[in-house]
C-alpha cells in the first residue's frame, strides 16, 4: 500500500526537471508520511493522496513558470537531442559543402591551391552552419509542438484521475528506451530520407557534373535508377516513422517494439539489396568515363565501371545483410532481458 | 456569477498574502506538514497542493533557509526565513498595512 504513495511521487516527479526530482521527491514523500496516522491503512493513504489532487497539477505547481516553450519537463531530453543533432548534421553536410567546393572549383578549371582551399572551405562551413541552425529551429518546433498535445493529454489528467491508475515506477534499466535517443533516430529517419528523395528527383543542389577534358559527365546514376529509389525511400521512412513513433509511445523493448524494429529492419534490407542489385545502376555516360579514365587515376572507380562491380555489390550487400541482422539481434535481446525485468 | 470566477478572483487576491502568512509563520522553523496545521489553527486556509511548492519556491527565490532534520526516525525539512526573507517580510508588510489603510478608507467613503 505504501506503493500508492512511491507512485505517486513518482508521477508527480518525473514531470519536473531531473535535478530537481530527488530533493521534491524526498519533501513530498516525508510530507505525505506526516499527514499519516501512524497506522495508516489504504484508504486514508488514498484520501490524503486525493487532498493533495492530481500528480499532473501537483507537478504544474511545482514547476511554477506557467508556460516555456520547452518546459523543464522535457528540457533536458530536448538538450540531450540538440547535443547530438546539431553536431551530427553540421557535420556532414560541412562535408557535403565541401564535396560540393570540390567540384565547382574542378568544373570552373582554376584549379590552383588558394581557390581550391577556399571554396571547400566556404562552401563547407556556410552550407554546415546554415544545416546546423535548420536542425535547431526544426528541433525545436517539433519538441514545442509535442508538448503542446502531451497538454492537453495532462490537463484531462489534472481533473480526473485514481490513485489506482497511477503509474508503475519504472527502474532505470536495460528493458529502457531513452526517449533522446528515439528522437534522435526519428530525426536521422526523415533528414536523411528527404536528402535522398531530393537527390534521386535531382531536386538538391549538388549536381552530379564531373568535367575532364572534354568529356562531361551529368549523371552519375542512370535516370531510371533514381526513379525507382525514390518510391523505396519513401516506403523505408514510413517504416521507420512507425518504428520510432512505437519506441517513442512505449519507451520500453516490448515485444511489440521489438517487432516493429525487425519489420522495419527487413523492409529496409529487402529494398536496399533490390536496388544494389539492380542492373544498370549507374549512367551510360558516367561507366564510359570511368573507362576511359587513364590507368593511374583511382583504381576503385574504374572498378566500378566493369563487371567486376558486381563483386563490389555484392560486398556491400552482404554488409547490409549483417547490419540489419545485427539490429534484429540486438532488438530481440534488449526485448528478452526487458521480459526478465517485468517478470 | 459562476462559482469558478467567484474561485478565481478569490485566489487572486489571496496568492500575495499567503507569501506574507507564510514568512510570518517562519520565524520560528516547521516542517511542511507542521506549517500548514499552524497556517490552519490560525484559520489561513490553505491547502497542502499549494503550501508545499510555494515552499520550494520562496526557497529557491533565498526569501527562506532550509535544513534537513535526520535525527527523528523519518527525515524531515525544516524551514526558516532567511535575512533576505526578513527583508523581504517587513518590506511587503509596511505595503500590507497601507494598503489595508487605504482600502478601508475607500470602502468607509462608499458606504
Amino acid at each position: 500500500m505504501n506503493d500508492y504513495i512511491e507512485r505517486y511521487v513518482y508521477d508527480v516527479t518525473r514531470r519536473l526537471p531531473e535535478k530537481e526530482r530527488e530533493e521534491v521527491s524526498k519533501e513530498l514523500k516525508s510530507n505525505i508520511y506526516d499527514m499519516l496516522s501512524d497506522n495508516a491503512d489504504e484508504d486514508e493513504i488514498k484520501t490524503v493522496l486525493y487532498e493533495l489532487g492530481s500528480p499532473a497539477s501537483l507537478a504544474e505547481k511545482y514547476r511554477q513558470k506557467p508556460r516555456y516553450l520547452i518546459s523543464p519537463a522535457i528540457y533536458d531530453v530536448y538538450i540531450q537531442v540538440l547535443k547530438w543533432i546539431l553536431p551530427l548534421v553540421g557535420i556532414i553536410v560541412l562535408v557535403i559543402g565541401m564535396v560540393i567546393g570540390v567540384l565547382e572549383v574542378i568544373n570552373e578549371e582554376m584549379i590552383d591551391m588558394a581557390s581550391m582551399i577556399s571554396s571547400i572551405l566556404t562552401k563547407g562551413i556556410s552550407m554546415g552552419i546554415s544545416a546546423a541552425f535548420q536542425a535547431l529551429v526544426w528541433t525545436t518546433f517539433g519538441f514545442a509542438i509535442s508538448e503542446r498535445v502531451n497538454d492537453k493529454a495532462d490537463e484531462r489528467k489534472k481533473q480526473e484521475w485514481k490513485v489506482e491508475e497511477l503509474p508503475e515506477i519504472l527502474p532505470d534499466d536495460k528493458g529502457r528506451i531513452l526517449l533522446s535517443e528515439s528522437i534522435i533516430e526519428l530525426v536521422v529517419t526523415i533528414v536523411f530520407s528527404a536528402i535522398g528523395i531530393l537527390l534521386c528527383s535531382g531536386l538538391f543542389p549538388i549536381p552530379f557534373i564531373i568535367q575532364s577534358g572534354e568529356t562531361q559527365i551529368r549523371t552519375l546514376f542512370n535516370p531510371d535508377f533514381l526513379i525507382i529509389c525514390i518510391p523505396a525511400i519513401v516506403i523505408m521512412v514510413l517504416f521507420g516513422i512507425c518504428e520510432c513513433a512505437a519506441k517513442i509511445k512505449v519507451r520500453r523493448w516490448t515485444p511489440f517494439v521489438c517487432a516493429t524494429v525487425i519489420v522495419s529492419s527487413f523492409v529496409n534490407l529487402g529494398f536496399m539489396v533490390y536496388l544494389l542489385n539492380r542492373p544498370n545502376i549507374f549512367s551510360e555516360e558516367f561507366i564510359a568515363f570511368i573507362q576511359n579514365l587513364e590507368l593511374n587515376s583511382v583504381d576503385l572507380l574504374r572498378f566500378m565501371g566493369t563487371n567486376r562491380s558486381d563483386a563490389i555489390i555484392i560486398l556491400i550487400s552482404i554488409i547490409i545483410v549483417i547490419c540489419s541482422l545485427a539490429e534484429c539481434g540486438k532488438a530481440i535481446y534488449r526485448t528478452v532481458q526487458n521480459q526478465q525485468i517485468q517478470s | 456569477m459562476g462559482n469558478d470566477q467567484f474561485q478565481s478572483f478569490i485566489t487572486e487576491l489571496r496568492r500575495g498574502s499567503l507569501t506574507l502568512a507564510v514568512l510570518g509563520c517562519l520565524k520560528a522553523p516547521h516542517y511542511g506538514y507542521a506549517l500548514l496545521q499552524t497556517m490552519q489553527e490560525r484559520n489561513i486556509n490553505i491547502e497542502a497542493n499549494t503550501l508545499y511548492p510555494l515552499l520550494r519556491r520562496l526557497e529557491s527565490q533565498g526569501l527562506l533557509a532550509s535544513d534537513w532534520d535526520t535525527s527523528e526516525n523519518r527525515p524531515r525539512k525544516y524551514y526558516t526565513i532567511s535575512e533576505k526573507g526578513q527583508m523581504v517580510y517587513d518590506e511587503l508588510m509596511t505595503e500590507w498595512k497601507k494598503m489595508q489603510s487605504s482600502i478601508d478608507a475607500i470602502c468607509r467613503e462608499d458606504g
